[in-house]
């Protein structure tokens, strides 16, 4: 798995290839405590995403924690269909935007 | 202070390095030949060997070897300070377990400076070995206190509390604690709970805020609380004391033997299954909410699903461990593999379905804790009769006539709008009637709730078919209540003695809203809408069922009998 991001004038892209779990942790800590304090929306690309365990759903709550709870400042794209089901179980697309 | 014996034939090789080594702060002991420095570190333990290599009775190499051998626990430097010239007996002496050399002649700071050097090493092997008899044995008191709570754990936390009927399981754990949570118990009023949830990760991190969800689940579902409440309540609680990315989803199945009935929900799991056993009919209970822990509980919108039953049904209720078992090509096992292992089997049985996926895996062990629960609702309703009732069995005092009035005014209701919990204390209080208060919460929250929504704050519910409509319900709800100015509702529960035995509970319930809500309204309801139910259930509770004043008012009768478990 890994992790990478990109600051642009409206928002933080964050790419995610291979597993979304605990691996990426202390990357997406830093994407995310890097840039809190100047952009207002984070844009999760799952393109590349083959799965996403619940670790990693638990970093989207601390994600959407740190936000102040706003679920609109959340949104994730290009949601694969196994990854779309892992989101849909744990019904986060009633917390987040979430587009396949 | 710091001893050093000093090994040599030479009285005045002795003597200089004596009177050179106390000169720099140390104690010194003195040896002529390799039979007495033997005998000398036997009796003083010296913190430093200096020896020669040419020693009469024993050879230095002995020496060295003799005393590395009698010490193999502890660290005992020699060092060799020699007249000797051939790099063989320098080279013997070192392989012999020698730690460092001089050759005569040296500069005395040499000689110092190789001293403490060696006598750094020493300090250094002790701290190390200190820290190493700490760990060791931290490691086993830690180990001492983890069996302890482990045996704690699975007695609270893994399995049911009381006999459960019906029942099977299999669990396994990735980590000494198990970060599964397996409950079951009976209501008071024969109900069969049984939940399975799975904290984020797993070991001691996941398992810690099992303690809550067993202390909530077990105490409520003994006192009758309904299912709704008693998932309201662990929702909070987790809210309250789970850090932010840990979560808790679960299942939960309440099976009623007395209403053939069962109560789903699945919050954040994987699809519960439900199979027929006869006709091997299998139908998935998808999630149908957020898991606990991290949305408070009026947005969470619990909706229990509910299923009338035959008495064939088996309910499988597993943690994600078993179907993201992943074999060596990263293939998961999966959900169909699942259910088909179940199918080849003649009776569900789930140990082979462990047995196929660790097959699938290659019998590598399970990354993840591994939870599976068959719940039997034919074995439920057989066992209904004797040892439910045995659990249940609460004496119900001779029954008598009383009633109770709550006038509920806006103001009221806009500080606290959920009163019905401690309506029904307050009839316990007159009447304990355990067994029938999940009933009675029921009845009471639907009347209530309908008089409220749409009598007084006229909501309209067909909100709540659309997509993620219940969130928009609750939020036009909440903007509704903090704007009621006027109005009221008038709760009247009346109960009748019939016998020493029986009893009529009449619920009425009035509102002095605009908003009506009546028969005909509820007849044009589908039965898959997302609303209107709550009706339906007081209709088949309840064997009397009347709207009043154009729909201004209702009242429900329900008969309650003792020995309904009797038979």
């Amino acid at each position: 798995m890994s992790l990478m991001s990109r600051v642009t004038e409206d928002a933080v892209h964050i790419y995610v290839e291979g597993n979304f779990d605990i691996g990426c942790y202390d990357d997406f800590n830093k994407a995310l405590n890097d840039n809190l304090e100047t952009s207002s929306k984070f844009v999760i690309d799952l393109s590349k995403a083959t799965y996403m365990d619940s670790s990693a759903l638990g970093m989207m709550l601390l994600l959407r924690e740190k936000l102040g709870g706003q679920s609109s400042k959340v949104e994730f794209i290009n949601v694969n269909d196994s990854v779309m089901k892992i989101l849909c179980d744990a019904k986060f697309d009633q917390l987040f935007t979430i587009n396949s | 202070m710091i001893r050093i014996l000093v090994v040599d034939p030479s009285y005045s090789n002795r003597l200089y390095l004596k009177l050179t080594l106390e000169r720099a702060g140390y104690q010194v002991f003195e040896a002529k030949d390799g039979e007495e420095a033997l005998n000398q570190f036997n009796q003083i333990h010296p913190n430093l060997i200096i020896t020669e290599i040419e020693l009469p009775l024993l050879s230095g190499e002995s020496l060295v070897s003799e005393i590395k051998s009698l010490t193999e626990e502890t660290f005992y430097p020699i060092f060799v300070v020699t007249n000797a010239t051939s790099p063989e007996s320098i080279q013997e002496i070192l392989e012999a377990g020698a730690d460092d050399f001089l050759q005569k002649p040296y500069p005395e700071k040499l000689f110092l400076a190789k001293v403490a050097s060696l006598l750094r090493n020493l300090d250094f092997y002790n701290d190390l070995k200190n820290s190493k008899e700490l760990v060791s044995s931290l490691h086993s008191s830690l180990e001492l206190e983890h069996k302890s709570a482990e045996r704690i754990f699975e007695k609270f936390v893994h399995g049911p509390r009381k006999e459960v009927p019906g029942l099977k399981t299999h669990i396994s754990s990735a980590s000494i604690f198990n970060g599964d949570v397996f409950l079951s118990s009976i209501s008071p009023a024969g109900n069969v709970v049984t939940l399975l949830g799975d904290f984020t990760g797993h070991g001691l991190p996941a398992s810690i805020g099992a303690i809550p969800v067993a202390e909530v689940f077990y105490s409520m579902v003994r006192k009758g609380r309904t299912l709704k409440e008693i998932v309201s309540v662990i929702n909070e609680k987790l809210l309250l004391i789970l850090p932010v990315h840990v979560f808790f989803s679960c299942t939960v199945v309440q099976v009623s033997p007395r209403h053939q009935t069962a109560k789903l929900l699945n919050a954040g799991m994987q699809p519960l299954i439900m199979i027929d056993e006869k006709t091997r009919e299998v139908i998935q209970y998808q999630s149908t909410c957020v898991p606990l822990g991290v949305i408070a509980s009026d947005l969470l919108g619990i909706e229990l699903t509910e299923v009338n039953l035959r008495g064939r049904e088996q309910f499988i209720l597993y943690t994600d461990g078993v179907v993201e078992a992943m074999n060596c090509d990263g293939e998961l096992f999966g959900l169909s593999r699942l259910i088909d292992a179940l199918l080849n089997t003649d009776a569900l049985d789930i140990e082979l379905l462990v047995h196929d996926s660790q097959n699938f895996c290659s019998h590598e062990p399970f990354l993840d804790d591994v939870s599976i629960i068959k719940l039997d609702v034919d074995e439920i309703f057989k066992a209904e009769s004797n040892e439910i009732a045995e659990v249940v069995s609460e004496k119900i005092p001779a029954p008598a006539d009383w009633s109770l009035s709550y006038c509920l005014s806006a103001n009221v209701l806009k500080q606290n709008d959920n009163p019905i919990e401690s309506i029904i204390d307050a009839m316990m209080g007159i009447q304990s009637l355990v067994n029938f208060k999940e009933d009675f919460h029921i009845i009471l929250s639907e009347l209530f709730n309908n008089a409220l929504e749409h009598g007084l704050l006229q909501l309209d519910s067909t909100i709540k078919q659309q997509e993620n409509g219940f969130f928009e319900y609750v939020k036009q709800r909440k903007r509704a209540l903090s704007g009621l100015e006027s109005g009221e509702i008038i709760i009247q529960i009346k109960h009748v003695a019939l016998s020493a035995q029986k009893g009529n509970m009449h619920f009425i319930v009035s509102h002095s809203g605009k908003g009506k809500v009546d028969l005909e309204v509820e007849k044009r309801i589908s039965d898959k809408a997302f609303f209107g139910r709550g009706i339906k259930i007081i209709q088949s509770l309840c064997k009397g069922f009347y709207f009043e004043k154009g729909g201004a008012q209702v009242e429900a009768v329900y008969e309650w009998g003792n020995g309904q478990y009797a038979s």
